[in-house]
């Protein structure tokens, strides 16, 4: 380990963060001022947990609040009716929440943007007037008092332990979301939401992902509710509603949706404003309103994210330098153990039989039987409208078969979802190219990575010892495939600001990272110069030297005739000729379906 | 007063379904809601729709507000859970469904009157959205909405 990496920014940050909670006890003057500090921390912890969601998968919540009050009110009730102790309470709020986590979770695969957020209202509402009615468990409006005080084994807590106490958990909390951040699992969570489509077809189930993302938030909220009943030792419906869970969401994005501080900050500014405020006698809500729209207009990416970016213009500003693309493919020995394939099972290794796809009453493809080689380059080819994308989508799983199979590597897929047809082995590109465009160059290429990695969950969220060796590795084997590709000066790039040709490399870059065994490319050529497709033509022939399968959708005859082994034409969504490229370009159905009937019958009449 | 409110009210609902599908500017709205940049090319002036929109959104919501006035306690935050309500039963109808919204908008109503008359209020509320979120589930795209092909 260099010393470099041991100063990194997450431990420098993570020492920043442990510093200032050490300091606290020794700058306030009395225990109230040492509670509101802890109702800052319980709400940082809500923050910390929210900013997952809203900063990772773009999700938005606005039931944080029910959340928080399931945890609550778990440790309420536990404590004061089974008498149970601190851990079993807190273990039994983390149970409950992960729980309504997984619930609230599951609308996000058929509701998105607004629709969810009302689902998220709902929820808040709903668990609010749960606590209103269930007397007999909740103590209805007058909730539930005499929490004990927190007993580790030496007697009870005093206000200065319980400080320390939370102080303790907040910072795990930090650390957990520093490192879920900055891990792949954060960043195929960001994938996620950038394009879920682009994430799918490298092998992330993004569903999977929101889950995970909001039983996490969940969690995060629970915990925070399971303290502040510790530390209020009493709990009400008051507490948890609807303007409480907005302050929460408000927390995050004023202090910067997606920053490791933010939510710090946020928490910050919304526990402490207030009570500033205060000089401001009856104006003090009016004035708390204009304070918050007037920042958010200014800052629509929060404290800590308008400072980013400008701490990013100022160090660009410096460090101008003109870059330049290499030529491409560069093929290399390190490349070529990477990418090479290793036939595992023999005969085709792509087939349908019969494949129909139907949108209502319209079929894009029908019946069409297909045997695509192994390490061959096979062309599907035919006019606007017939079928080509539709059957491409149909064998990279985005589409389900009406009628009829899709066989990869001897295995039947048909129906199966993408990402986990791409875990299989096949991967593809795009017609208008799906690039992350809002990550790097590099990270564009790692998340290719996500699929095969191998580091766990848990060893992510705690930076064991494999986590950083694969990191390293996945990161060397990155800068080999942007070598690769040409594209090493601009590793660091945000990849929405490549030029379009460029964006096509990275894509390829991206989807060979998955070390797939068939890669489908969509109208590779379409919008590149002719040297750009000079070197495409390279680059598929690489890649089956390689002994990769490339299906290619295309309309650049030329590049066709260069590359393929084997050319399949649609007409209407049916096969109207099929074998090598020379027999196909002389067939008088081909002919008649690009020209049309009239060409050929106006030639013999002449 | 309730007859005339009645009337009211439905005359409302009717005279705006006109003007969304029968004037040019109820048009020109629905078109941007659709496709701004496209509405953009055909010549409408897609700030002052949006300007307009949120003119009248705001009117509509200032009238409903006198309506219920009456009828539930007045207070500084009573539009919070109406408006809720309110947006969630677009939500539901589907949104770009007027239509669609008078009619679930009625039948939410009579739903919440229903479960009141069983329970109390605090069991409406936990119901009646409980009952949304279904729903939500299943049918993503509302009630009355239209289903989007997934276009890869």
């Amino acid at each position: 380990m260099t010393l470099r990496s041991l100063f990194s920014p997450g431990l420098l940050s993570s020492l920043a963060v442990a510093g200032a909670l050490c300091l606290v006890p020794l700058l306030v003057a009395n225990t109230f001022q040492l509670r509101v500090v802890m109702l800052f921390l319980i709400y940082a912890l809500v923050a910390l947990g929210l900013n997952l969601l809203v900063g990772l998968v773009s999700l938005v919540s606005l039931g944080q609040a029910g959340l928080y009050a399931l945890g609550a009110y778990t440790v309420a009730i536990l404590a004061t009716k089974t008498g149970a102790g601190f851990f079993p309470a807190m273990l039994g709020a983390m149970a409950v929440t992960a729980v309504a986590g997984v619930a609230l979770a599951y609308p996000t695969v058929r509701v998105r943007g607004v629709y969810l957020a009302v689902v998220t209202i709902a929820f808040g509402l709903i668990v609010q007037n749960v606590a209103i009615d269930w007397r007999a468990l909740t103590g209805g409006t007058l909730g539930i008092s005499n929490v004990p005080r927190i007993n580790l084994g030496a007697g009870p807590l005093n206000t200065r332990d319980l400080y320390w106490l939370i102080a303790a958990v907040t910072f795990a909390g930090f650390v957990v979301h520093h490192n879920l951040m900055h891990s792949r699992v954060g960043r195929a969570m960001r994938a996620v939401a950038q394009s879920e489509t682009a994430a799918r077809a490298l092998g992330i189930d993004p569903i999977r992902q929101r889950v995970l993302a909001f039983v996490l938030s969940s969690v995060f909220a629970g915990i925070a509710g399971g303290l502040y009943a510790y530390l209020n030792r009493y709990v009400n419906p008051d507490t948890f509603s609807f303007s409480d869970s907005i302050r929460f969401l408000l927390m995050v994005i004023l202090g910067g949706a997606g920053t490791t501080f933010g939510p710090l900050i946020g928490a910050g500014v919304l526990t402490w404003i207030p009570n500033l405020l205060q000089a401001f006698g009856k104006w003090q809500l009016f004035a708390y309103g204009a304070l918050l729209a007037l920042v958010i207009f200014f800052l629509p990416k929060g404290i800590a994210g308008s400072v980013r970016d400008l701490w990013m213009r100022l160090r660009r500003g410096r460090t101008q330098v003109t870059r330049e693309a290499g030529s491409w493919p560069r093929p290399s020995e390190a490349i070529d153990t990477i990418l090479k394939v290793e036939a595992r099972v023999r005969g085709p290794v792509l087939q349908t039989r019969g494949l129909t796809i139907r949108f209502g009453g319209l079929s894009a493809v029908s019946g069409v039987t297909l045997d695509i080689e192994r390490a061959t380059v096979h062309a599907i080819i035919g006019p606007n409208g017939a079928g080509k994308t539709t059957m491409l989508n149909a064998l990279s799983g985005f589409y389900a078969p009406t009628e009829g199979s899709v066989t990869l590597l001897q295995d039947e897929v048909g129906g199966r979802s993408s990402d986990r047809i791409a875990r299989s082995g096949l991967t593809r590109t795009f017609q208008n190219t799906e690039l992350f465009a809002d990550m790097t160059v590099e990270e564009n290429v790692l998340i290719g990575f996500h699929a095969r990695s191998t580091a766990g969950f848990l060893s992510t969220l705690f930076r064991l010892p494999g986590f950083h060796r694969e990191a390293r590795r996945q990161r060397e084997r990155a800068a080999l495939l942007l070598d690769y590709v040409g594209l090493s000066a601009y590793r660091d790039e945000t990849a929405g600001n490549l030029a379009f040709g460029h964006q096509r490399r990275l894509e390829i870059a991206r989807a060979l990272a998955m070390s797939p065994e068939i890669l489908l490319l969509d109208e590779p050529a379409a919008g590149l110069t002719h040297n750009e497709i000079d070197e495409l033509i390279a680059l598929i022939r690489d890649l089956k030297r390689l002994g990769l399968t490339v299906v290619l959708v295309e309309h650049h005859v030329d590049m066709i005739m260069a590359v393929s082994d084997h050319v399949t034409v649609l007409d209407y969504g049916e096969v109207i000729a099929s074998g090598p490229p020379s027999a196909v370009r002389d067939d008088p159905k081909v002919i008649e379906a690009y020209f049309g009937a009239s060409l050929t019958a106006s030639g013999e009449s002449a | 007063m309730d007859q005339a409110k009645t009337v009211l009210i439905t005359g409302g609902a009717i005279l705006l379904d006109w003007f969304y599908r029968s004037t040019m500017t109820g048009r020109a709205m629905r078109a941007i809601a659709q496709k701004p940049v496209a509405a953009g090319l055909m010549g409408i002036d897609v700030r002052r729709m949006a300007l307009l929109s949120f003119a009248a959104a705001a009117a509509l919501g200032a009238f409903a507000g006198i309506l219920a006035a009456p009828i539930i306690q007045v207070s500084a935050a009573m539009g919070l859970l109406l408006g809720l309500k309110g947006f969630l039963v677009a939500i539901i109808a589907g949104m770009s469904n007027a239509r669609g919204i008078v009619i679930v908008g009625f039948a939410y109503g009579v739903l919440e009157r229903f479960i009141e008359g069983f329970g109390n209020t605090s069991l409406r509320e936990v119901l009646g959205f409980g009952i949304m979120i279904l729903l939500l589930l299943a049918f993503p795209n509302g009630l009355f909405g239209k289903r989007e092909v997934n276009k890869v």
